[in-house]
């Protein structure tokens, strides 16, 4: 037992860790928490910022300086991680970073959760020290849902390892060296020409102001005030599982009830939900499932609700674009119905009826503008604010969220079933499906919930015996993995019927416009707390919806009727620069 | 050929075998020479290189190349082996040997490695890329006339840190050869700061030409000046517009009167 571990001392305090471990986890092991700008424990270690040195005694009583992100625990060492030398250089480091940095934290959208802000309280800087010349690189404002500011970059290159590590997307390159060294896309293309998707996990990694979402906050806010059209909102799964961190409740904290009351004192008259989007989804996809198995194919049908994902398979893999679900996302589902099947009920024309979606996903406002999504020339959904903007939404109109009294969201675009807010959960999407699947192939055999699909895993597969036919099943999160499995199918070494991809890990709750922090276990408090909801739920079937079952019989006919494969179907093509 | 023995019979027991240098600067012969280690320096830059050229006093010797240390003429007795030149803030590095004289700045001397191993860095670790940067600054200033006192702990209090930090060998020696003219050449670096002078008379804008009152208007330094700044007529002394000087020296070469002063 006791061989497997080592042992040495850190602040003079003993410390026993398996052999590899760095002294940064020993030193959080004994509540030490030694602070980093570079270091994160999904991405591979570089040791570039230098901010998380440590003192290390040297056999002949001197010492060195080491990161301690970086450097294994070993037997016998003494370590001492807030000398007045480690204090010292830490400062320096940081004083150096802001040599080099806009003094603009008032305007600055990371003002109050900068880490490099919280940095320089932690460490007392009081001053610019060092004045000099700044590297200066412009802007690049060219994609609908981030925009880089190099200026603010302090080369960290998390940016760079999630989107090449985690994404396998390699939209982000270091480019230059010394001194002008700066991250940005291959031969200085603007973001929009490359192959980036608009995940915005760059921008969750992002410790610093240098990559930030295109707000539209500004735009809602003078819609709002304008009051001349019919303003509905969406509110996407994953929102209700995370908002509340942004207003100091621990991550996890669900406020789904708080949300509509919310909303109608911003002065939205019709509250709908992405949820009931979703099961309309689950109904299409479903279906679409259904024709599959009768017709032998092809497989693997592939979901594709995450944008993100369809930028990229576009991309990378257009070779899959047969195998698309041409179902559209649930927000475009309830976008379209919106301004089709709402409007008419209204009696207004679409274009006086005004949609915001509120969502957990940078991609999506990307989404809205593809033209698929627009119809006479008018975008289903108007414009889309992340987690984040929404929270900013709120606070700029003086309401508190945790504290508002419950309400519910309107009909029928509001009610939906605990399949409905699956999807915001990684496998989810699935789950939701194969209820109804199941469902229609066995009828009476309700099954709920589906193990294989739950957890974390980053590709989690399982088969499923539904009637007389085995459904091989696979979800995965996170692009990096989508590629493996997509290889995987294209070689032949893995047959797959249904295969959920969702771009972001951890799926939407750990989508690029979540509030930051994000990071894995505060995904995977979101997943339980979308878990919980789904529970919570009296109807847990989507075709079990009132409001679905009324939107086909009065207005759809059957999932993928005419009407339904003209209003909630979509196609794909392959798009420019081709991926590799 | 002769063997690992007959290597490591040459040298100092700690530091056994040969080392190659090569000599470059103020000395007779320069060139590549093998010398076994614990050689004093003394004897390499007397004996091979020869010594000063007739009318030079030479001052320090830098070694290592640009990321090493500079050595003051009163340690040339120091043997050559890895241990003292660490101790000297030095490094044996790739063996280069500039030997520097009365007209070498020690504060310009140091920039200019400095500003070579700022160049080369590679931009992935702070303290290198940015402290370099600010260090380069720094010297810069003092080397302008506008240094302050406090600018020295700074130096040293950033060359420390980049020094103990810095992922590479690059940065961790990047500022030997301002830490060592700091320890050896404190006086020239306090000569900038104070007196707003630099007595090797090297750094331009602490230099100023001035035409003496022993003039004797003979034209040749306005008619050599590459700006045209020196103006004057026959029996008055010539003038140099300090705006327009660019401090090239040329009048200061020129003049057979020895009239223009330079400091
Ligand atoms: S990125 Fe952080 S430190 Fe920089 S200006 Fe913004 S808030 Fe301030
Ligand atoms: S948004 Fe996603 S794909 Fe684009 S650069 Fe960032 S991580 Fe890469
Ligand atoms: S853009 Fe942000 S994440 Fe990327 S290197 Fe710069 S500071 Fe780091
Ligand atoms: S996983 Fe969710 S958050 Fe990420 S791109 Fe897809 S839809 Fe957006
Ligand atoms: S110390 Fe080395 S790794 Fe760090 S910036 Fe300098 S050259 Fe690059
Ligand atoms: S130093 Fe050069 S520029 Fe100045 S006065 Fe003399 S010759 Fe002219
Ligand atoms: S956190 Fe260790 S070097 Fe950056």
């Amino acid at each position: 037992m006791q061989k497997d571990f080592i042992e040495l001392t850190i602040n003079d305090i003993p410390v026993w860790v398996a052999p590899e471990t760095t002294l940064l986890d020993a030193a959080r092991a004994i509540g030490v928490s030694i602070p980093t700008l570079c270091h994160d424990p999904q991405l591979t270690v570089t040791g570039a910022c230098r901010l998380c040195v440590v003192e290390v005694e040297n056999k002949d009583g001197t010492t060195r300086l080491e990161p301690s992100c970086s450097y294994p625990a070993q037997a016998g060492m003494v370590v001492r991680t807030n000398t007045r030398e480690v204090r010292n250089a830490r400062r320096v480091i940081i004083e150096l970073i802001l040599a080099n940095h806009p003094h603009a934290c008032q305007t600055c959208v990371r003002n109050g959760r900068c880490q490099l802000q919280s940095l320089c309280r932690e460490y007392s800087i009081d001053e610019y020290k060092y004045e000099g010349a700044r590297r200066e690189v412009p802007k690049d404002t060219s994609t609908v849902a981030i925009t880089r500011h190099p200026d603010y970059c302090i080369n960290c290159g998390k940016c760079v390892k999630v989107c090449r590590e985690v994404q396998e997307v390699n939209a982000l390159e270091f480019v230059n060296r010394g001194f002008s060294i700066v991250t940005m896309p291959a031969l200085n293309l603007p973001l929009s020409e490359t192959v980036c998707i608009l995940c915005g996990q760059c921008l969750l990694k992002c410790p610093v102001a240098a990559i930030r979402d295109r707000s539209y906050v500004r735009e809602v806010e003078a819609v709002l005030d304008e009051k001349k059209r019919l303003l509905t909102v969406q509110v996407a799964p994953a929102i209700r599982a995370s908002i509340g961190e942004l207003f100091g409740l621990p991550p996890g904290s669900l406020l789904t009830r708080k949300i509509p009351t919310a909303l109608r004192r911003l002065g939205f008259q019709h509250i709908f939900d992405t949820d009931f989007g979703a099961d309309m989804a689950v109904m299409e996809e479903g279906h679409e499932l259904l024709e599959r198995l009768n017709a032998g194919g092809p497989f693997p049908l592939i979901t594709s609700c995450s944008p993100g994902w369809v930028k990229f398979m576009e991309h990378f893999y257009p070779e899959f674009i047969p195998n698309m679900s041409s179902t559209k996302s649930p927000q475009q589902i309830v976008g379209t119905l919106t301004k089709t099947f709402f409007a008419e009920r209204r009696g207004v024309a679409p274009s006086e009826v005004y949609q915001v979606a509120i969502m957990p996903c940078s991609a999506k406002k990307w989404e809205i503008g593809l033209p698929q999504n627009s119809r006479n020339g008018l975008p289903d959904v108007d414009a889309v604010l992340t987690t984040r903007e929404f929270a900013d939404l709120l606070r700029l109109h003086e309401i508190d969220l945790p504290s508002l009294p419950d309400s519910d969201f309107d009909l029928l675009l509001g009610e939906s079933s605990g399949a409905g807010v699956m999807f915001g959960a990684p496998g989810g999407m699935m789950e939701a499906a194969l209820r109804t699947v199941c469902s229609i192939i066995e009828p009476g055999s309700d099954r709920l919930e589906f193990p294989v699909l739950r957890g974390y895993g980053g590709i989690k597969e399982g088969s499923l015996i539904v009637g007389d036919t085995e459904l091989k099943l696979c979800a995965v999160h996170g692009l990096g993995n989508a590629r493996k499995v997509l290889d995987a199918i294209k070689s032949g070494e893995k047959t797959v019927h249904f295969l959920e991809v969702m771009a972001c890990p951890g799926g939407c709750v750990g989508g690029g416009g979540q509030p930051l922090p994000t990071t894995e276990d505060i995904r995977k408090r979101r997943i339980e707390a979308i878990y919980a909801e789904d529970r919570s739920k009296p109807v847990r079937l989507s075709h079990r919806n009132p409001a679905v079952q009324e939107i086909y019989s009065s207005f759809l006919g059957q999932p993928l009727s005419e009407k339904a494969h003209e209003l909630l179907h979509t196609g794909y093509s392959a798009r420019e620069p081709h991926g590799i | 050929m002769k063997g690992v023995e007959w290597f490591r019979s040459v040298g100092t027991e700690k530091c056994p075998g040969t080392k190659v240098f090569s000599l470059t600067g103020k000395v007779k012969s320069t060139g590549l020479i093998e010398v076994p280690l614990g050689l004093p320096l003394s004897e390499l830059i007397d004996h091979i290189g020869g010594g000063a050229p007739e009318g030079i006093r030479v001052k320090s010797v830098q070694a290592g190349g640009p990321s090493g240390g500079c050595i003051p003429l009163e340690r040339f007795d120091t043997p050559i082996d890895y241990d003292s030149l660490k101790a000297l803030g030095s490094i044996m590095g790739s063996g280069g040997l500039v030997v520097t004289d009365e007209n070498t700045c020690m504060v310009a001397f140091a920039r200019f490695f400095l500003a070579f191993t700022q160049h080369e860095s590679c931009g992935k670790c702070i303290p290198c890329r940015e402290g370099t940067k600010r260090m380069l600054e720094i010297l810069d200033r003092i080397t302008q006339g506008q240094g302050h006192l406090e600018d020295l702990d700074e130096l040293r209090n950033l060359a420390s840190v980049i020094q103990r930090t810095s992922a590479c060998g690059l940065g961790q020696s990047a500022p030997n050869p301002v830490l060592s003219t700091l320890r050896f050449f404190e006086k020239e670096y306090l000569a900038h700061i104070q007196d707003k002078c630099c007595p090797s008379g090297v750094c331009k804008s602490l230099l100023t030409f001035h035409i003496l009152d022993t003039c004797r208007s003979c034209g040749l330094c306005a008619r050599n000046c590459p700006v045209s700044c020196i103006s004057g007529e026959k029996g008055k002394v010539y003038l140099i517009d300090q705006d327009r000087c660019i401090k090239c020296g040329q009048c200061y070469r020129v003049c057979p009167f020895g009239a223009v002063a330079k400091n």
